[in-house]
């Protein structure tokens, strides 16, 4: 990119020919074909858009021949087609603004989507299949899955999610909650969350978080529940608490 | 290697913004202002300690559109200039404080801090900070690394694997430009990875990266020693995981030292404290109101009317700080290491704009550690990643999980709905570009339509940077971050429409050439998958 310099434009020129291109030649989504993408978002959410060539959208115009659908199909054993999916679930979608953040049921897996016409009848003509995704493991969570009359009893969940009606603790927040806790000596409060080793029911004056750490671990190992102690991962990426790459001088603006 | 490696790790980043086209321009001040308050003190600091002797280690990671800024003779012309213009405020600032001795005194310190800053900059490195940090990655002091060309959130772009690959190798290209040798280690924007991503950094010939805590947790095989050893991705390419605990210390707002009652508040800047017409005459266009660097409180704390800003008790509060800091590591270190096999390797990456930007005595804690950490050989032992492989280099098996340092840990920082509408465009431009690649590869090819290809690439990798939408989510500068990405998008079209057409404006081409004159050696062909 080495140029003579007596004919790179004046500042002003320059500035006539970017407003010039920016006017004329502006970003559009108009699109001749038809296809979708999805993207994967988080372990419960992906993104797709679609675009529809002229004769796709002319079948929605009256809305006769059906409503246009955005069929999610999950793809639990490394099954990578679409058709060979059993699994799947529709969601009704505007020809606009051909995009949509789709909630997914399971995390740690892999996903495809389809654009298509669902008529009278719900007979589906997908349009255009999109590329297949897998979205991510969600955090590690501890599930209360059983309760005595005495005591919780925690397990470790792995896997797929479990139904929505069960609690699910985040094991980071467990953690952050018992040392809170444990902290500011209201110990009783503890025992709702889990078996309290006696070694530490009493009043510590000094918080000594090695001590407790390794008290904490000793029951749970004690008891087969597999849960390290860990700070929350949000705590810690927030973004009000971080000056994200890029972002650090932008807050200098009024 | 005693008990473990404590590894810190800055990434130095922002966004492409050079505006030749422009005189004052707003946004060219992110650089003027990170120039000042961050990379010139971390290079004194680094300066200070070598002439004192004393050994030190860390990594910082440059990347591909700072290091093309920096060394941008044009923008390092209008640094001086800005510096010269904050120094006159200064001076008009020790006038105005006089009735007043705890603002004047401040006023004097910063019409010090500014008239050293100009002086270090033009007569100690002649203007050219990338070879002041050569200097000490030369000594063994500083381990320098890299990131994707315009820090495009790999995740979202991965949809064409051409598309990231060549946000890493001109990535890489840039850095060795500068530096005459690849990075060993790579940082992902955003420590944004997905599965797969390993592939494209060893093929770049990439040793090892970096990615947030659940991306190891959460990998294929839960790793023995959590993040305290690196995962082998399984074909060699190694990925140390972040260390939540030592991030916290840094970063949080509630919990962390740039938190503390006697730290500068960096909200109180008398940019807008003062009036106008006063400003005037150092403000863009005369009446924007910005940052100027002088800030006369301290942060306080509750809902107290904010107290004056006393910079000696502040860099004593840093080096009792940097002294927590150390032995926090220290017992954490002793105690991983009582439990693993190997010894433990604690990463603690942060945004390097962090250190005298946002915080302003973090370049003071930074020496305190790194003194402190020196003074104390039995102690803790600090060092890069590369020296923990070389002493290291077989470590468990296993695919890390897609994972972010972003809110929430994932993708969604960067798409949701203040800026999903780019990735279609981004998306459509990246498959125009890989088909006339394909098309014009093995041509032989006038000058201009070479010329054209490559800076249509140079316009859509200036697109892909993750701090577009990054800013669209955040709600600052959103017209700016919206205007760039339509520019650079509109310029490709342009590109892209002449080059079909077979006709092009010679004019035309040169502007966007020197308006978007980054990556000089960056080769359309690339883009062929």
């Amino acid at each position: 990119m080495d140029h003579d310099s007596r004919k790179i434009p004046s500042p002003l020129a320059m500035k006539a020919i970017s407003d010039d291109i920016a006017q004329k030649y502006a970003p559009k989504h108009a699109s001749s074909i038809t296809e979708i993408v999805i993207l994967p978002v988080d372990p419960y959410h992906l993104h797709a858009y679609w675009a529809l060539d002229g004769e796709k959208m002319s079948l929605l115009d009256d809305g006769k021949a059906g409503e246009l659908i955005l069929r999610v199909h999950w793809l639990p054993e490394a099954e990578r087609e679409a058709a060979s999916s059993k699994l799947w679930f529709d969601i009704p979608v505007a020809p606009f603004p051909k995009r949509k953040q789709v909630t997914v049921p399971v995390d740690a897996t892999w996903y495809v989507a389809e654009i298509g016409l669902r008529d009278a009848h719900h007979q589906f003509t997908p349009f255009a299949c999109s590329n297949i995704i897998h979205v991510p493991q969600a955090r590690m969570a501890v599930t209360s899955v059983q309760e005595t009359a005495k005591e919780r009893i925690i397990r470790h969940r792995v896997g797929p999610a479990r139904p929505s009606t069960e609690a699910i603790y985040d094991e980071s927040l467990i953690d952050a909650q018992i040392k809170r806790t444990l902290a500011e000596k209201n110990l009783h409060k503890i025992r709702a969350l889990l078996p309290v080793p006696p070694s530490i029911t009493k009043q510590s004056k000094i918080y000594d978080e090695m001590k407790i750490d390794a008290a904490i671990q000793a029951v749970l190992r004690q008891r087969g529940i597999n849960v390290s102690l860990e700070a929350s991962t949000k705590s810690v990426t927030d973004r009000k608490e971080k000056s994200p790459s890029g972002l650090g001088m932008n807050s200098s603006r009024p | 290697m005693n008990k473990g490696l404590l590894c810190l790790v800055l990434h130095a980043h922002l966004p492409y913004v050079c505006h030749p086209e422009a005189g004052d321009f707003l946004e060219e001040r992110w650089l003027f202002e990170a120039m000042t308050e961050c990379y010139l003190p971390l290079l004194q600091v680094f300066d200070r300690l070598q002439e004192d002797r004393i050994p030190f280690r860390l990594s910082l990671s440059l990347s591909p559109t700072l290091m093309t800024m920096l060394a941008d003779e044009f923008l390092q012309g209008k640094y001086v200039a800005h510096v010269q213009g904050l120094i006159g405020l200064a001076e008009k600032e020790v006038v105005r404080t006089k009735a007043d001795p705890a603002m004047h005194k401040l006023a004097r310190f910063y019409r010090r801090f500014l008239a050293e800053t100009l002086q270090v900059y033009q007569e100690r490195y002649q203007g050219d900070l990338l070879s002041a940090f050569k200097k000490h990655q030369q000594a063994g002091n500083l381990e320098l690394l890299t990131t994707a060309a315009t820090h495009g959130f790999l995740p979202l772009l991965s949809i064409s694997e051409t598309a990231v690959r060549n946000q890493v190798r001109i990535g890489l290209q840039t850095f060795e430009s500068y530096f005459g040798r690849p990075p060993q280690g790579f940082w992902l924007p955003e420590c944004g990875y997905y599965p797969g991503l390993e592939s494209v950094l060893q093929e770049a010939g990439i040793g090892y990266f970096f990615v947030d805590t659940h991306g190891i947790l959460h990998a294929s095989q839960r790793p023995r020693h959590g993040i305290y050893e690196p995962l082998d991705c399984g074909n060699g390419v190694m990925a140390f995981g972040r260390d939540r605990e030592s991030s916290r210390q840094v970063w949080s707002a509630q919990e962390g030292y740039p938190g503390d009652f006697d730290y500068r508040e960096y909200y109180r800047d008398i940019g807008f404290d003062l009036d106008l017409a006063y400003l005037a005459p150092y403000l863009p266009e005369g009446k924007i109101r910005v940052n100027t660097g002088i800030k006369y409180y301290r942060v306080t704390g509750g809902d107290q009317q904010k107290a004056i800003y006393e910079p000696q008790k502040a860099r004593e509060k840093a080096r009792l700080h940097a002294m927590d800091f150390l032995q926090k590591r220290q017992r954490q270190i002793e105690k991983l290491s009582r439990a693993m096999a190997i010894p433990p390797v604690v990463v603690a990456p942060y945004d390097a704009e962090l250190f005298g930007h946002w915080w302003f005595e973090g370049p003071v804690w930074l020496e305190a550690v790194l003194r402190q950490a020196a003074g104390d050989p039995g102690g803790l032992q600090l060092g890069a990643c590369s020296d923990y492989l070389k002493v290291f280099p077989d470590h468990p098996v296993a695919t890390p999980s897609a994972s972010s340092w972003g809110d929430q840990g994932y993708s969604s920082f960067w798409i949701n709905d203040t800026n999903d509408w780019i990735y279609p465009l981004l998306h459509k431009a990246e498959s125009e570009l890989e088909a006339a690649a394909c098309q014009w590869r093995d041509k032989q090819l006038h000058a201009w339509l070479e010329r054209a290809l490559n800076q249509a690439a140079r316009s859509l990798l200036l697109a892909q940077g993750s701090d577009w939408p990054f800013i669209m989510q955040s709600g600052t500068t959103v017209d700016y971050a919206y205007k760039r990405i339509t520019d650079h998008l509109a310029r490709f079209n342009y590109l892209m429409d002449a080059i079909k057409n077979h006709r092009i404006d010679e004019r035309y081409l040169l502007a966007l050439e020197t308006m978007d004159a980054i990556f000089p050696g960056l080769d359309f062909r690339d883009y062929c998958p």
